[in-house]
């Protein structure tokens, strides 16, 4: 299972040319502000439509992109996360749905915030919360936009390690970041620039990678 | 909680049908009384549930569901062909047909529109017709002589009394009952646009096909409640919330069932109300609000406690 | 000469001279005590002078003081005689005045207004309780003079009119009927606006036609005139009605005494009765000069209608429903309707209930001989079943003895009550009276 683009696309005066692979792991793709990693992931996900086509999905069921959500304040943390089982029917959730995404919750730890209105919950826990839904996609490509935002230290990497968990069963999982401080979690590093891809490859071949306290990671 | 709305809809509903001043006549239940209640429940839940999807794909809780602009051109195609039978003779078609060809007029266009643009578009249209339509229809009613606008003005503020009996009845309550259906089933994809329409797509959820749901069933129960019984307001607005202070959920599909059933209910209860309390028939509109507004009141500042 | 006649005559000079002397001095000392005396008397002389002159001062003071009483007494007398021959115009004038019959014109039904008249003097109140003074054209100033200031009105109004701007088209009616009593074709010939005119479809056909070629101008809705147009007019009064509201006439009212406008508040629909209603022709007929008239044509009318309802007082009275339906509200029969039935010799079907909705009627259904349709633009009894299907029941609908109001009834059943009343007997109690042509009421098909 793999996902090879090849893809084009202008925005205003900025132009994305990127081609490259996504294999099955945790890749991620790391860049500054405004270098295209969003407009990409886009791309990947089927939301925006490329000037230039060339996207190739082999073996890829399901694909999910979760960036930023739109949350009303008086919902509950729980009814945000089940928002990741829309895809599963357009039937009312239930309570399968309730246990998918409690599983996914308590690796998060935000399992017993599930009855809690989302204005009460920090911006730590609300990003786990979303992440907690995109999980419960149960995606086989999963395309998390900035999901280490709000979240410092510690959760930084946890977060990462549960990604790489869920990568590890065999799907395809990619993350943008603007620091390098979690490549060590990642299998793989695609690097842009300014609309282009100035690297990709294995992480641990990453020069640029800072130190991080991830314990998995390097392996493929 | 969904219990208790049942049971407490189905005492109003026999309570609709059999008090009223002329007892318990079972010809007058069938003839007069079933209609009404039927038109209660089926304006109750239709005019909810719209709201309920409106509110959700708007990401607005102020949406109501003549926001959309159907009801305004249905009362306007409702009233010219009033003004034809009255000024040039054509034949009256009533104002249940008349109101459902603005209906499906509208709701066709506001379709096309949901299919190429994003609901927000939709939304603009909507207000655009609304307006467009009240200010034709305040030109129309100049035609008319002066002594026949008091009855227009009233006329035009929605009453159950109105429900037609007999085989269009019936049929309005069948395309209730196929709306009410086809939203149950398709609820989930509805129910995250809460999210954003691309956030919905990144879900995995054809967002643009929720849309159109959302667009058509909303026009649809809104064109054919008042083509049934007039545009009847507050419950649009206000069921949705009612729900979702009640059962402490805000997901769509988690307060359907409720906004449903409290649809009906507060329908019923001020169309009892009208009945048995007042000294003679008047707009329904002025007794929900009078119904209503405790109601809310108490389910809001039970929500707001437990917070 | 020689010395001793020198010395001798030089002796006696000095003799004489020293006599001269003494007698000088005797004679200065007289005069001393002459001239004392004649200062003293001189003196006194003086003092005389000086009191006369005061006296001659305190006189001329005196005189002056006369002089202005005089003057202030003959401009008092001016003034009284002023005052006098005011007054005498005065007493003249009431005299004149009290010589004048006064009274009232007898209003039995209508409560909302008042006639009374001094001579050819009318003082009226209307619905707003505003005093109306109508006099005759070309009566005397200080007559007119007189009775604003006894009166006091709120506005002044010569009769007969030439220029009326009319506001209902009930009034209309009730002019028209004036000039068709009177066979006075002026009266009709005043009325030069009406408001909403080219809107309606008038039943009079007169009016109608001086609608279409001009002569009576349409001024505009009644809820917005065009002020404009009305000015133009220079109307010598406007008939307004009042009703409050938004979509009232509170505005209309006020804009026209910020214009000057001469208005009286005519609100017949306000009373209770029909007959009240009519009243309302004597009021109408004080500004065409047609007073006697319209008593008359009131005592008549009063009486006819008296006649009809003992007519039918003691027949059997059959049952009549009397309702309409719109926007799924019915509407059913106010109190005056229900009176009006009952002197029709008919039944209300619907007494002994205090809220009349479609349950009640279709309980009904069988026990109600006729049905009226409380409302026009039905022609047919197949329209009426349009409107609610569940009336096709209805026994009067099954056997054809429905009745609606025809597009003439909202403007001529004020001031044709009578007619009414006789069109109801045609209805209920058709063996009594048998029908002829309806003008107010339509038997439907």
């Amino acid at each position: 299972m793999y996902v090879r683009f090849d893809v084009v696309k202008k925005l205003g005066d900025f132009t994305l040319e990127a081609s490259g692979e996504l294999r099955k792991g945790l890749t991620c793709v790391v860049g500054p502000n405004g270098s295209g990693k969003t407009t990409l992931f886009k791309i990947l996900a089927g939301l925006l439509k490329p000037d230039r086509w060339a996207v190739e999905y082999v073996g890829v069921g399901v694909r999910t992109y979760v960036g930023e959500l739109y949350v009303p304040p008086d919902a509950i943390a729980l009814e945000v996360a089940l928002a990741g089982r829309s895809r599963f029917s357009s039937l009312p959730v239930g309570k399968r749905d309730e246990e998918a995404v409690r599983r996914y919750m308590r690796l998060l730890e935000v399992e017993d915030l599930a009855k809690r209105r989302w204005r009460t919950l920090s911006g730590g826990q609300r990003q786990r919360v979303v992440i907690a839904a995109a999980l419960a996609s149960e995606a086989d490509l999963l395309l998390l936009d900035e999901p280490l935002a709000n979240l410092h230290g510690d959760w930084r990497s946890r977060v990462m390690n549960v990604l790489s968990d869920y990568a590890a069963t065999g799907r395809i999982v990619a993350v943008t970041t603007h620091h390098g401080d979690v490549l060590r979690c990642c299998n793989f590093v695609i690097a842009l620039r300014e609309g282009r891809i100035t690297w990709s490859g294995a992480a641990g071949d990453y020069k640029e990678s800072l130190d991080s306290s991830c314990d998995r990671g390097t392996k493929n | 909680m969904k219990v208790l709305l049942l049971v407490a809809t189905s005492l109003l509903f026999s309570a609709e049908l059999l008090l009223g001043p002329a007892g318990a006549d079972p010809y007058v239940i069938e003839a007069v009384r079933l209609p009404r209640a039927v038109g209660a429940v089926v304006g109750g839940v239709l005019l909810g549930i719209s709201g309920l999807l409106l509110q959700t794909a708007l990401r607005n809780p102020l949406a109501d569901p003549y926001v959309l602009g159907v009801s305004g051109f249905a009362i306007l195609t409702a009233l010219g062909s009033y003004l034809l039978w009255r000024l040039v003779g054509l034949p009256y078609l009533g104002f249940y047909i008349g109101a459902l060809i603005g209906a499906l007029a509208a709701t066709v266009v506001l379709l096309l529109l949901a299919s190429r643009a994003g609901i927000l578009v939709v939304l603009m249209t909507g207000v655009l017709l609304s307006y467009a339509s009240f200010s034709v229809l305040q030109l129309m009613l100049l035609a008319l002589p002066p002594e026949e606008l008091g009855y227009i003005y009233v006329g035009l503020q929605g009453s159950f009394a109105a429900y037609l009996a007999g085989v269009p009845g019936v049929v309005t309550a069948l395309v209730a009952f196929a709306v009410i259906v086809a939203v149950f089933f398709n609820l989930r994809h509805v129910a995250v646009l809460i999210h954003g329409e691309e956030a919905a797509a990144g879900l995995g959820v054809n967002a643009k096909r929720a849309v159109m749901y959302v667009v058509g069933a909303a026009a649809v129960g809104v064109g054919v409640t008042v083509a049934s019984v007039g545009p009847v307001g507050f419950i649009g607005l206000l069921a949705p919330h009612m729900a979702r202070w009640l059962t402490g959920r805000h997901r769509a599909d988690l307060v359907y069932v409720e906004t449903a059933g409290l649809g009906a209910a507060l329908a019923l209860a001020a169309d009892l109300a009208v009945r048995l309390l007042l000294p003679r028939e008047l707009p329904v509109n002025v007794l929900l609000s009078l119904v209503g507004a405790p109601a809310a009141g108490w389910l809001l500042w039970r929500h707001v406690r437990k917070i | 000469m020689n010395n001793k006649l020198t010395t001798g005559l030089s002796v006696v000079a000095v003799i004489l001279a020293a006599a001269a002397a003494v007698f000088a001095y005797q004679a200065s000392t007289v005069a001393q005590t002459e001239a004392k005396a004649l200062v003293e008397l001189l003196g006194k002389v003086q003092q005389s002078l000086d009191a006369l002159q005061q006296r001659l001062e305190t006189v001329a003071r005196d005189v002056s003081k006369l002089a202005e009483e005089g003057a202030t007494l003959r401009a008092e007398v001016r003034a009284v005689n002023n005052t006098a021959a005011a007054a005498y115009a005065q007493i003249k004038l009431v005299s004149e005045a009290v010589s004048r019959p006064a009274g009232e014109v007898p209003v039995k039904y209508a409560k909302l207004f008042t006639i009374s008249y001094e001579g050819d003097v009318y003082v009226l109140t209307d619905a707003m309780e505003r005093k109306i003074l109508a006099v005759p054209r070309g009566l005397p100033q200080d007559l007119l003079a007189y009775y604003r200031e006894k009166y006091r009105p709120d506005v002044v109004v010569e009769y007969p009119v030439k220029r009326a701007v009319v506001m209902a088209s009930t009034h209309v009616a009730m002019i028209y009927r004036l000039y068709k009593e009177t066979g006075r074709p002026d009266i009709l010939r005043s009325v030069v606006g009406i408001m909403w005119g080219r809107q309606y479809s008038w039943h009079l056909p007169e009016v109608a036609a001086m609608l279409e070629n001009g002569t009576i101008a349409d001024v505009g809705p009644a809820s917005s005139p065009n002020y404009e147009r009305l000015i133009a007019l220079k109307p010598d009064v406007v008939f307004v009605y009042f009703y409050a509201g938004p979509y009232g006439t509170e505005a209309v009212i006020n804009r026209l005494a910020q214009l000057g406008m001469p208005y009286v508040v005519v609100n017949e629909f306000q009373e209770q009765s029909p007959l009240g209603r009519a009243e309302w022709i004597k009021f109408f007929a004080v500004f065409f000069n047609a007073t006697r008239v319209a008593v008359r044509v009131f005592d008549a009318v009063e009486a006819r209608w008296n006649s009809l309802a003992a007519l039918v007082a003691d027949l059997d009275r059959p049952r009549v429903a009397w309702f309409t339906i719109f926007g799924g509200i019915l509407y059913p029969a106010g109190p005056q309707a229900r009176e009006l039935i009952r002197l029709a010799g008919g039944r209300y079907a619907y007494a002994n209930y205090s809220r009349v909705d479609l349950e009640v009627v279709m309980k009904h259904r069988n026990d109600v001989d006729i049905l009226i349709w409380s409302s026009y633009g039905v022609s047919t009894i197949q329209d009426i079943v349009k409107v609610e299907p569940r009336l096709a029941e209805l026994r009067p609908v099954i056997l054809g003895r429905v009745y609606a109001f025809s597009p003439a009834f909202y403007q001529l059943a004020n001031a044709y009550p009578e007619k009414v009343l006789e069109e109801l007997i045609w209805i209920i109690h058709p063996e009594v009276l048998p029908p002829g042509n309806f003008t107010l009421f339509t038997p439907l098909r």
